[in-house]
């Protein structure tokens, strides 16, 4: 009873993107005029961010067909997930994916966009994950948001300098500012990292290898992410910036190459499955390659192909995943070979069926012939390549006819077979979806005019400010294109036949492929955590000798970089004072105690030593007129001694260490004589130029007035800096009170 | 001399002294806890109360002013948050929690002065009986032999760092004559060519780079967060890197954004410590040895900000100080809450936490995603305010070098973030209660990670007003 | 004097980062010992010496009668030498504290044994 509700309660929230699909209806007829609407809103004004909305012909095509699939997926989901331990978690998920999609094509900031990007990029990777019981779609959930995340912050990179040229965020005020961006010295660099980040999302090769992987998640997730929605968040980029960086021979080459080369590769990768799942993936990349393909033009007929087979690629595609999803759902396998005659169970999920693969085949009448014919038209009208776009265009399309054939054909006809679960018809919530979708696919094929006044040019004039109208009719006439079509009929027909001689091959010939993206990303992945645990051992091996040696040598190394660079002048020879005879035997004395500490073999010698070096230095405070250090200094002095000689008494003797014993104490050695000879370096320089004492002369005029006192430096610490004094007795204090702590606790 | 300024100051010296009395009678985790959990939210009331005061102290030793005054309310905030995890303080033995709160005390007292210190002098004192309260915290570790081993080895990089910045300000009075903030901002910009004062500037950083574990004085991080009690962990990697930003800005502003040479310096550390960082984190396995190592690659990204010596690059990184807060923090929020007995946490212990507790899971994968800079958190507005500052000034390699790093960093974040929503535990492990409270902070840090994340405008001007009393 | 003094720094520092490098406890006490002193008399020769006459202003008189020593150097080294008193006291607790605990002067031992290497490279995913 629970489940019913929540049932019902999931299918009502299809209402929030049905409203949506309305509000965007109610904008087509200003879109068809050629109008865009702007809201603005500040985000983070200080650096130009703002959530800036753009409505227009690109736009609303892109949201009708996002929040469209959208009503369906949710309705297919409502069933398709019940009972899961997380429905709620999933249907949040979905709609904020839905939202977020919403944003990215409708936002008019290059931030605005990225924010969405990655927010898209974040809820896939949360919904394909959610089957996570599962070893393999924890990884490929990760994999996908590495590669997509990745690719996202490429494409930041692109913006952030977009923005710093053109000094402004807004995407509708970059198309003006076009040639300024292709006069720019990295306008090469700006494309390649506009282009990484469309590509990743896009799957195109040669980072096509997670979508298929993607497919761990549940079917609607693939129908709605992996086909309609977030994978098209690419190919919207690629339009909103075709007038903004596109026309070039770099884009167009790039665009045509990529494309035409995904697009191949998916459709022979397709054939080659036999998980129905897996095969749609790969088409799902051929037609993305396609697309791609396309937006390299720049001509009428070039992008009105890309625009409509966009259409028609969502509705079919789909329309088809979700069929999979009952397949899947009803008869628990979704392994070609094992079903069969499914058309006497489930008759509306094969109507859906059989209309979206239709379409996909390019049947005439449905959309798909539609979208053919302005493709082949396109393809012959490429500025770049156009041979090899239009060999890539009608390969592809005889693959896909091949393929419908397979998916429309195989599970529905025949004997039935032997499945997991009995078959029976889907509930309606599920099959509505691909019927309705796949019945559009008709429709629109017979009013094709229709459509491309209200939704293709539109979207075309949006990114494409065309001088001749689009023209979308169901006969052209006998022209190329449509000899084109009856080759591609005539092939798809032909790799039909043979598929199954063709799947084995190339299943064979896959296996022994010896790079794959997917291989080169798992090999890329080991490699750098190799790598990072290589460094890691070797910076952070836990050795303290090694930590003190790098922070000394980064510092001394960076201190001599600064002097070698910016040295002005030379050091001359040294200039020894004449000093009373003895001051020199004192700071003699002093270097023969230095000596003695470092070598000695005793602790009592090393103190004494010690004493020797702190007295010497109070002497020196003495007789260059600091009587108060020098008292300071020898009491203190005094003091450490003693507790030395307390501590130093538990501690073991020093035998074995003393003087250069190894290797690496000569290293040492050196070290430590470079370190000095930098700090005497230093210190001469310092103290070579002259000082300013204009401090110093006002304590001197102040102490006697302001402070009432006759020892400058007394007057100093307990007047003029006091602050100072009471932290140094707070310092005193807390050692104390740390070493009284630390003492205590051994007694406990 | 106007005493109220030093408000935030005194409460926390009243704290410092009551946990001092406490140390001293029987103890009783709950009343400790108890009073230190109020006396530091009396901390904030102070902090936040005394936030646009300004005035001058001590013989203009101590400036009060709105820099020191926004950064001396995110650290009594901090302050008050690991308090607050202090609930769970097992990794310190009972008999020592009256020391841990009050070195806590001291600890965010001195830093408070770091913040407000305008003297060398006065700043070299600030920094060093803050490092003493954070060795001796290391060592209340429960499991003594682990803290002994961390804490000296963090005693011993820390020493060799402050060696290193005394005799930087050595060579700076050498050159300039001057201690005094004010009077260094007249004489060093005549001087900025001179590589003496260079080498001075660059070595005085030396301990404040410690502090923020910037390459190569990061060594002690992992350890020390290692071998910490959790909630000193938190403390060190949440809140003692607010005050270290707030002492490197003073610094490093004194160059006034002419100083081609410094600007080298910063960029090589800012570079390597990012890719050490999001390098080593990559091959860690524990949870505090990861955080620590994201921090180093944090370090570098916030001077990549400072570097840029413009008021926006200030203000991007004062923006990120504040992100880091609360991102860091969060993550050390979870990482106490899960760890059993207050023992570290390896990261596949975090399997199946969002069963355990769904609230911890949430926050601890908005922390990661905001770590990773990905929107709408507050990592990603102060990664983007932080670039967008670089870009201005014509860093785009550095921007991209960051950014790749970004990516790299992505990779670990999602290992941590797969073990804890996606993957199931080996051996079953029971939910994890909360208390009241505790789930509020939760709520608060994941409002305030997305809340910050697409409203970041308030705190943004406000660290922009601030930067402004920065020369 | 301060060639003399700048040189007798610079060989006090040598000697402090040799025994610091050296792998012992007691060692490196000494030479936290000789840096200490090596930085009060850097900043001492930083103030230029070059009087011996204190900063003492004469009764009678507002302010000093002749050129006495720079006196805020000496200042600057007064809380130094305190500090560093300070410091070191605590050091000297602190080695002694970790040597019965730990029994060992060696710094090179002290590392965490018992949890074994942590930095090991992450088991990657198992293949699809």
């Amino acid at each position: 009873m629970q489940r019913t509700e929540s049932i019902i309660f999931a299918r009502l929230t299809a209402l929030l993107p049905l409203a949506i699909f309305a509000g965007l209806c109610s904008r087509v007829p200003a879109a068809v005029g050629g109008g865009a609407i702007f809201f603005s809103w500040d985000w983070i004004p200080g650096i130009g961010v703002n959530l800036d909305v753009a409505v227009d012909g690109l736009s609303v095509l892109f949201g009708l067909i996002i929040t469209g699939t959208g009503v369906f997926v949710v309705l297919f989901s409502a069933d398709y997930m019940a009972g899961h331990r997380y429905y709620v978690r999933f249907f949040a998920f979905l709609h904020l994916f839905l939202l977020s999609m919403i944003g990215l094509v409708l936002a008019d900031n290059l931030i605005t966009l990225f924010v969405f990007w990655e927010l898209t990029t974040v809820l896939s990777y949360l919904l394909i994950g959610f089957d996570n019981k599962n070893e393999s779609a924890r990884s490929h959930a990760r994999q996908a948001l590495l590669v997509t995340g990745a690719g996202g912050l490429v494409l930041l990179i692109g913006f952030l300098m977009i923005g710093g040229i053109v000094d402004t965020y807004r995407i509708s005020a970059l198309a003006e500012q076009a040639r300024l961006l292709q006069r720019q010295t990295n306008y090469l660099f700006i494309l390649a990292m506009v282009l990484i980040g469309a590509f990743t999302k896009s799957a195109q090769f040669p980072f096509h290898f997670w979508l298929p992987n993607a497919m761990a998640a549940p079917t609607p997730i693939s129908a709605f992410l992996h086909s309609a929605t977030m994978v098209k968040a690419g190919i919207y980029l690629l339009a909103r910036f075709h007038p903004v960086l596109g026309g070039t021979e770099a884009w167009m080459g790039t665009l045509v190459g990529v494309g035409g080369v995904t697009a191949l590769l998916g459709a022979i990768l397709a054939v080659g499955q036999s998980d129905l799942k897996r095969m749609l993936a790969y088409t799902t990349i051929m037609a993305l390659g396609i697309l791609v393909m396309f937006l390299g033009g720049k001509t009428t007929p070039a992008l009105t192909a890309a625009v409509t087979f966009l259409l028609v690629h969502s509705l079919y595609k789909s329309a088809l995943f979700l069929v999979v999803g009952i397949i899947d759902h009803e008869t628990g396998t979704r392994q070609i070979e094992s079903i069969g005659g499914l058309i006497r169970s489930m008759p509306m999920t094969t109507f859906g069926a059989a209309t979206a693969a239709m379409s996909m085949a390019g049947f005439p009448l449905f959309l798909g012939f539609i979208g053919k014919e302005i493709m082949y038209a396109g393809a012959l009208t490429e500025e770049m390549f156009p041979a090899f776009a239009t060999t890539a265009a009608v390969l592809s399309n005889a693959l896909m006819a091949a393929i419908a054939g397979i998916i429309a054909i195989r599970p529905f006809l025949g004997p039935p077979r032997q499945t997991p679960r009995a078959p029976h018809e889907a509930p309606i919530g599920m099959w509505l979806g691909p019927a309705t979708i796949g019945a559009l696919g008709l429709v629109f094929g017979i009013f094709p005019d229709w459509v491309g006044r209200w939704l293709i040019q539109p979207a075309v004039s949006a990114f494409h400010p065309t001088v001749e109208p689009v023209q979308l009719k169901l006969f052209h006439g006998f022209n190329e294109p449509l000899l084109l079509s009856f080759l591609t009929m005539g092939l798809g027909l032909g790799l039909y036949l043979v598929r199954r001689s063709i799947r084995g091959w190339l299943a064979d010939r896959m296996a022994r492929l010896p790079v794959t993206g997917d291989r080169l990303y798992e090999m890329g992945m080991a490699a750098t955590a190799r790598t990072a645990a290589g460094l890691t051992r070797f910076i952070q091996n836990g050795s303290l000798h090694r930590y003190l040696l790098t922070i000394i040598g980064v510092f001394t190394l960076a201190t001599a970089g600064i002097w070698a660079l910016n040295a002005t002048t030379r050091p001359g020879l040294l200039h020894l004072p004449s000093l009373p005879l003895a001051q020199w035997l004192l700071v003699t004395l002093m270097a023969a105690a230095l000596g003695v500490v470092v070598v000695a073999r005793s602790r009592v010698l090393a103190v004494c030593a010690l004493g020797v070096i702190g007295s010497g230095a109070a002497l020196i405070f003495l007789v260059y007129g600091a009587p108060d250090l020098a008292l300071t200094q020898l009491l203190v002095e005094t003091l450490t001694l003693i507790i030395v000689a307390i501590v130093l008494l538990r501690l073991p003797s020093l035998d074995k260490t003393a003087g250069l014993h190894s290797p690496g104490r000569w290293f040492d050695a050196l070290v430590a004589v470079g370190v000095g000879t930098l700090v005497a370096a230093l210190t001469l320089a310092v103290t070579g130029g002259p000082l300013d004492r204009q401090l110093t002369d006002f304590f001197e005029q102040n102490s006697a007035i302001a402070a009432h006192g006759r020892n400058i430096v007394n007057v100093i610490l307990v007047d003029f800096r006091s602050l100072d004094t009471l932290g140094e007795l707070v310092v005193v204090a807390t050692a104390g009170l740390a070493g009284f702590s630390l003492l205590a606790r051994r007694r406990r | 001399m106007n005493w109220i300024l030093l408000t935030p100051e005194l409460t926390l010296l009243l704290a410092a002294a009551l946990f001092l009395v406490l140390a001293c009678l029987k103890p009783d985790p709950r009343r400790d806890y108890q009073l230190a959990v109020s006396m530091a939210a009396l901390t904030v009331a102070a902090g936040i109360a005394c936030a646009t005061m300004s005035g001058d102290l001590f013989n203009h030793v101590y400036r009060v002013d709105l820099f020191s005054q926004v950064f001396k309310a995110l650290l009594s905030i901090g302050f008050f948050l690991v308090i607050f995890l202090c609930d769970d303080f097992q990794g310190v033995a009972p008999t020592h929690h009256g020391e841990g709160y009050f070195l806590l005390a001291v600890c965010t007292l001195s830093m408070m002065m770091l913040a407000s210190a305008v003297h060398l002098l006065a700043i070299v004192l600030a920094l060093e009986l803050s490092s003493y309260s954070l060795y001796i915290l290391v060592f209340l570790r429960r499991d003594s032999r682990w803290g002994m081993i961390t804490g000296l080895r963090y005693f011993l990089v820390g020493a060799s760092a402050s060696a290193i910045m005394l005799f930087g300000l050595a060579l700076i009075y050498g050159v300039t004559g001057a201690v005094h903030v004010d009077i260094l901002i007249q004489r060093l910009p005549a001087m900025l060519d001179r590589p003496m004062v260079v080498t001075g500037l660059l070595l005085t950083l030396a301990g404040f780079f410690f502090k923020l574990a910037v390459f190569p004085f990061h060594f002690w991080a992992p350890e020390a967060y290692q071998g910490a009690p959790n909630p000193v962990a938190a403390f060190i990697a949440a809140v003692s890197k607010v005050a270290a930003v707030a002492i490197l800005l003073r610094i490093i502003s004194l160059a006034q954004g002419n100083s081609d040479l410094l600007t080298r310096g910063l960029i090589a550390m800012a570079v390597v410590s990012m890719t050490v960082g999001n390098l080593a984190a990559i091959a860690q396995r524990d949870f505090k040895r990861l955080m620590a190592f994201s921090s180093v690659a944090h370090a570098g990204y916030l001077l990549l900000g400072m570097l840029c010596m413009t008021p926006a690059g200030y203000a991007a990184a004062m923006f990120y100080g504040a992100a880091v807060l609360v991102m860091k923090y969060t993550c050390f929020m979870v990482m106490t809450r899960v760890a059993e007995d207050g023992g570290n946490l390896q990261i596949d212990e975090l399997a199946g936490l969002h069963r355990r507790s769904p609230l911890l899971a949430l926050a601890l994968m908005m922390a990661l995603f905001s770590l990773g800079g990905i929107p709408p958190t507050i990592g990603f507005s102060g990664k983007l305010i932080i670039f967008v500052a670089a870009m201005q000034k014509g860093y785009l390699v550095l921007v991209i070098i960051a950014m790749i790093n970004v990516v790299i960093s992505l990779y670990y974040y999602l290992l941590v973030l797969k073990a804890a929503y996606l993957d199931e535990p080996t051996r079953p492990r029971p939910a994890i209660s909360l208390t009241i409270p505790a789930r509020l902070v939760a709520v608060v840090m994941i409002v305030l990670i997305v809340g910050l994340g697409f409203y970041p405008v308030a705190l943004l001007d406000l660290v922009q007003a601030a930067v402004l009393r920065l020369p | 004097m301060e060639t003399v003094l700048a040189l007798l720094t610079g060989t006090m520092v040598a000697g402090s980062v040799f025994l610091m490098l050296g792998k012992n406890l007691v060692r490196f006490i000494f030479g936290l010992m000789l840096a200490s002193n090596a930085v009060n008399l850097l900043i001492f020769a930083a103030g230029r010496p070059d009087t011996s006459r204190p900063p003492l202003i004469p009764q009678g008189s507002l302010q000093p009668v002749a050129a006495v020593a720079n006196s805020l150097p000496q200042a600057l080294i007064l809380t130094a030498i305190v500090i560093g008193f300070a410091l070191l006291a605590f050091i000297f607790i602190l080695f002694l504290r970790a040597y019965q605990q730990l029994g060992t002067v060696d710094t090179e031992a002290m590392t965490n044994s018992e949890s074994g290497n942590q930095d090991t490279a992450p088991s990657e995913r198992p293949r699809p």
